[in-house]
């Protein structure tokens, strides 16, 4: 593996970094995490500030008033903040490219050093110093200067901190013991600061007794979401090369305490670095190029509540990436030429979630994922999907990562699969449901306490545009393909027939069915249309017989249809509209078409219809049955109705009977008068 | 005193024969292709199939639509099946009877309604199937083994399906043929399902599966005839003994993969013909899998090579996910049972008989508990079924000298047979029953009244 990067790496480079000037002896370059820009001070702002960013692109030129040690805008761009002293920030305004005049703030500890300082949201500044933590608020900015109002201190020992924009989490070291290390989390909301409870993390990976010589840096702690929660992972070292170097995640519970659920197994030693992408932990590692991801919920073995978490798959290095120069290239060609970037350079620098810099190269990239060389990668496609499901765009991949397994015919996992696909479904649902609840009952507040996470959420409707229906019609070309050619059965590779088809579908079905999901229409649709392409009638039979197949109309009427083919298609048909409870008329339909008009009529008498149904339609079929016994008795049932409704044998004219009385009397004679029965 | 010497119904002759072997005068006995029983010399042999013969040609001439079915004397009956052109099956049953004292004596009063002709006859084309199930047919082992392997063939064949299956009695169930479905719940059955075409995709070779717990059917592959003549097979011929040595040999030893397959060898499978998935009937290799009480049958066509390690491979696939299935279905059973049996069988006082000709699902309540039903009902039921059939859909009500209410109905298939022990029921009463009986048990069937 060569360190120029693998071509099937999970992750690569956004295609345009942002180029910024590189570090050199007139230029210092500061990156600033909460705006996520860079800024490239030369001779001291006497020559130009330059800011890049994304969609932010600006110079602007300022007094050099000694050396600067580190500069950022509040996030709305109103005010410049500059660190020049070891306890002081000067606060400038800042508008359309012109730095005004400010005012300094030192820090209100007595002797305290300024470790650096953190805009925490627009008018909100915080002072981090080895005595604690200030917290200010702009005041007012008028055109000549800022005015700051001190909000509150918090007074603590702190060497050094990190500060997450993403998560508003300020996390100070503010002891550490032999092998562990205190940290201090607080968490920012505009106007308001909150101290949460400390906690210890343990330092070195080795056997604890003599980790002496290892400490725990900034470099070595990143905090970022993962799966909706606020997580900080704390990279530990082992005290001896023998032992392979941990990820410790401590993730924040209900009760806003961090406690360590997951260990990442890292197996190797060295620098690392750690990116948190789409709650993916992806831990870069210098000596060997290449980079881990991690993905908590895959689980492990637990010991001690604590799970141990393996790499998804095996370690890739980055895509390639080349950079485009065209000022470099000499004016004789004039195609530019592009320079493939040294990965994992020892200039790199790696800020959250996903910011990659090269400062020598003047480089800003943000790091994507490239899932598909994930899932060519993964072997066991079972954990690959439930890792895609909690990914964020990865829907299509997901279904065609299904739609690979079932075409190599790998269905022992496609039963799992199948199965984390409709877990996740039916949570979705359930949110859906809960949430038209809520709003049913008007109550908005319902699940702020639960973080929102949303993955892939595949709908029968997916499964069937984009696997199940493919495979029929794959099928279906198959079956024409052996029609035109016999001799080349079995010599085909690749073999989907409909009992295939089946096969997934109701492993589908099932897995559905598991956890509770109504099937839709489409995919019965789909069984029995394939059941009956391979002429398999009588299975069909078994799964009615089972329900395995839902009770519908259209459902009867497909069977109902089948008869052709398949004798017991009409009682299959009637079962179901009986069962359906709803379907008097129908039954009624497919006994008159099979002539069987006494049944009908009993029927119709039975469940409440003898009264209204039209006589003509009965008629009409008993003499078409030419069984003049039938078509007596079917008469008379009419000719008895019409005394008891109207008094007389006679046919209402709208019911159009003449043709049958005629049928009757050439039949049997006149026809007889009853006289008004008991109704 | 009346019933010191009695007798029951039973087989006295079964035999098969061509009618156009041996045409000539001395030749006769070249029309046996099978007598039972063996012992019987060949004068007595050749009388009797010479006037099996002569009674179906004689028959012929009255009857142009089908052939002579029974011959009824006082102490035999004697009935007749043509599976194949010229090819006939005869069986003789003794009637049973009962010695009582008259004034001259014991006199033996022959029970001339103990014995059924569809009962019969049903017994001897369930005999037909089953060695079609094996042999395809008798014209084709003609072919392909000549005269005397035919001979052979069936010579170990019919025998040993008479040793097994009780030839000279039955009822209704005996006349349907059918299968008993295992009630289950959706979910159960489609793991069920899933877990064989999950084994039918990891061995495309396979043609068809089935599986069945103990004696029901959950769910075939292969068509309703196939299905009917491999259910009976298992049911009669090939589990019942296996059941017996399974328990013996469970205890001890760990069981290798083999003991889990049916039949003797490293590969055992049994050849069996049967109409493949374009409807032509063609030779396979049946492999029978049984593991705590569920079976499944697969077949590969005789093509295919059977190995010890395909066995291997299968055992290692279906052993953990079919004990999972079986232990629980085994648990929907119990609970089922243990549910029902307060509601169900207890205060009920009816017993029903159910087939439905379109799926060969049979039910009933009739068999297999503690007390039954007087032979008369059934032998009742079998009559009333000769009438059902005249008609494409009826009901029938009759009640029995013992004051037995049976009532039939049939329609679209389907036929149904109640037994209401009421004494002093009227029609109405009966009538009200079973209507109450048909909506709470087969609600969810469509009958025709």
């Amino acid at each position: 593996m060569d360190h120029l990067g693998d071509q099937n790496g999970y992750l690569e480079l956004s295609q345009n970094p942002i180029r910024f000037e590189p570090v050199s002896k007139v230029t210092n370059v500061f990156f600033d995490d909460t705006s996520k820009e860079v800024l490239s001070v030369r001779g001291g702002g006497t020559l130009g500030v330059v800011v890049r960013g994304i969609g932010r692109d600006h110079t602007f030129r300022m007094g050099d008033r000694g050396p600067i040690s580190c500069l950022k805008f509040s996030p709305d761009h109103s005010v410049l903040a500059v660190q020049r002293s070891k306890n002081a920030v000067e606060l400038l305004t800042y508008s359309e490219g012109e730095v005004g005049p400010g005012s300094v703030q030192e820090c209100r500890a007595k002797g305290a050093n300024l470790l650096g300082f953190i805009w925490t949201h627009n008018d909100d500044l915080v002072l981090v110093t080895d005595h604690g933590v200030e917290f200010y608020q702009i005041q007012h900015v008028a055109k000549d200067r800022v005015t700051i109002r001190h909000i509150r201190s918090y007074s603590l020992t702190c060497s050094w901190f990190v500060w997450s924009t993403e998560c508003s989490l300020l996390l100070l070291c503010i002891g550490s013991a032999p092998t562990t290390t205190t940290l201090q989390p607080f968490i920012f909301k505009p106007g308001q600061s909150n101290k949460l409870t400390k906690f210890e993390v343990e330092v070195s990976s080795g056997s604890g007794s003599h980790s002496s010589g290892v400490t725990l840096g900034e470099r070595d702690v990143c905090v970022g979401t993962i799966y909706g929660l606020v997580s900080s992972c704390v990279l530990r070292h082992p005290s001896t090369p023998t032992v392979a170097a941990h990820l410790d995640v401590y993730t924040q519970n209900k009760d806003g305490l961090f406690k360590r659920n997951h260990i990442c197994r890292l197996e190797l030693t060295g620098r690392f670095a750690v990116n948190i992408i789409d709650s993916l932990i992806i831990v870069h590692h210098q000596a060997s190029k290449t980079s881990l991801l991690f993905d908590i919920l895959l689980g492990g073995e637990v010991s001690s509540g604590v799970t141990s978490v393996y790499p998804i798959t095996v370690p890739r290095s980055i895509q390639p990436f080349s950079l485009v120069e065209p000022e470099a290239v000499p004016s004789t060609t004039s195609q530019p030429i592009s320079l493939p970037c040294e990965l994992y350079a020892p200039t790199w620098v790696v800020f959250q979630p996903d910011i990659v810099i090269d400062a020598r190269l003047g480089c800003m990239w943000h790091l994507r994922l490239c899932l598909d060389f994930l899932a060519n990668a993964v072997e066991d496609k079972s954990q690959l999907v439930d890792c895609l499901l909690r990914r964020k765009q990865a829907k299509p991949l997901v279904l065609s990562v299904v739609r690979q397994v079932v075409e190599s015919g790998q269905l022992a996992s496609l039963g799992q699969i199948f199965d984390k696909i409709n877990i996740a479904y039916r949570q979705h649902l359930n949110t859906v449901l809960q949430s038209q609840m809520g709003e049913s009952v008007s109550a908005p507040m319902v699940s702020t306490s639960v973080p929102e996470r949303r993955g892939v959420v595949i709908e029968q409707a997916d499964m069937y545009s984009s696997v199940l229906a493919p495979l029929m019609e794959e099928a279906e070309k198959e079956e024409a393909r052996q029609k035109e050619n016999p001799s080349h059965k079995g010599g085909c590779e690749k073999n989907v027939s409909p009992r295939i088809v089946v096969g997934v579908v109701i492993e589908y079905t099932r897995s559905l069915g598991a956890v509770g999901v109504t099937v839709q229409h489409f995919l019965y649709e789909l069984v029995i249309n394939a059941l009956v392409r391979a002429h398999q009638f009588y299975q069909l039979h078994q799964l009615l017989q089972y329900h395995v197949l839902a009770d519908s109309k259209p459902l009867a009427c497909l069977l109902l249809s089948l008869v052709g083919v398949y004798s017991a298609g009409q009682q299959l048909s009637l079962d179901m509209l009986c069962r359906l409870n709803t379907a008097h008329d129908e039954i009624i339909e497919v006994l008159l078409s099979q002539h069987q008009v006494t049944p009908a009529l009993r029927y119709a008498r039975s469940v409440g219809l003898g009264e209204t149904v039209s006589a003509r339609k009965f008629l009409e079929a008993a003499m078409v049955s030419g069984n003049p016994q039938v078509f007596y008795s079917t008469f008379t049932f009419f000719v008895l109705r019409n005394t008891r409704l109207r008094g007389s044998a006679t046919f209402a004219k709208g019911e159009h009977c003449d043709v049958y009385v005629e049928h009757y009397k050439k039949l049997f004679g006149d026809v007889p008068e009853y006289g008004t029965l008991q109704s | 005193m009346s019933g010191e010497n009695s007798s029951e119904p039973k087989l006295l002759h079964l035999f098969i024969f061509n009618a156009n072997f041996g045409q000539k005068e001395g030749h006769e006995h070249e029309k046996i292709l099978f007598y039972h029983p063996s012992s019987t010399d060949i004068d007595t042999q050749v009388r009797h199939v010479g006037l099996a013969e002569a009674i179906t040609r004689f028959s012929r001439t009255f009857k142009k639509d089908g052939d002579c079915e029974a011959v009824h004397t006082q102490k035999t009956r004697q009935v007749f099946y043509q599976p194949e052109s010229d090819m006939w099956m005869v069986m003789t049953v003794g009637i049973g009877w009962i010695s009582k004292m008259r004034e001259s004596g014991p006199v033996r009063e022959y029970q001339s309604e103990g014995v059924q002709d569809v009962i019969l006859r049903a017994r001897l084309i369930s005999l037909y199937h089953s060695f079609t199930l094996q042999h395809a047919s008798f014209a084709s082992v003609l072919t392909s083994a000549g005269l005397q392997g035919l001979r052979s063939t069936l010579n170990t064949f019919v025998n040993s399906y008479v040793s097994s299956v009780d030839m000279s009695s039955g009822d209704i169930l005996a006349v349907w043929s059918g299968v008993s479905f295992l009630p289950l719940d959706r979910q159960t059955f489609l793991r069920i399902h899933c877990c064989l075409s999950l084994l039918q995709s990891s061995f495309p070779n396979i043609s068809h599966t089935a599986f069945f717990y103990n004696h029901h059917v959950v769910w075939c592959g292969l068509s309703l005839e196939d299905l009917r003549s491999l259910s009976r097979y298992l049911n009669d011929q090939l589990l019942p003994g296996r059941l017996e040595t399974s328990f013996q040999s469970s205890s001890s030893a760990p069981t290798s993969y083999l003991s889990r397959f049916v039949g003797i060898g490293v590969t055992p499978s049994i050849h069996i013909y049967a109409c493949s998935e374009d409807g032509d009937l063609q030779s396979y290799n049946l492999l029978v899998y049984t593991l705590a009480g569920a079976t499944v049958c697969l077949t590969l066509p005789e093509r295919e090579a059977l190995t010890p390690s395909l066995y291997e491979k299968i055992d290692r696939l279906l052993e953990a996910k079919v004990s999972q299935l079986a232990s629980d279905i085994g648990e929907q059973i119990n609970k089922k049972s243990s549910s029902g049996t307060s509601s169900d069988s207890g205060s009920s006082s009816f017993r029903y008989v159910y087939h439905n000709h379109m799926n060969l699902a049979t039910k009933t309540t009739v068999h297999g508990t503690n007390q039954s039903l007087p032979a008369e009902v059934m032998k009742t039921i079998g009559d009333m079924h000769i009438d059902m059939k005249k008609c494409s859909s009826g009901e029938l009500v009759v009640k029995t000298s013992q004051d037995h209410w049976v009532v039939g109905r049939s329609g679209d298939g389907r036929e149904f047979y109640v037994v209401v022990s009421h004494k002093n029921a009227n029609l109405v009463e009966v009538t009200d029953e079973v209507n109450r009986m048909c909506a709470s048990h087969f609600s969810n069937i469509f009958m025709i009244e």
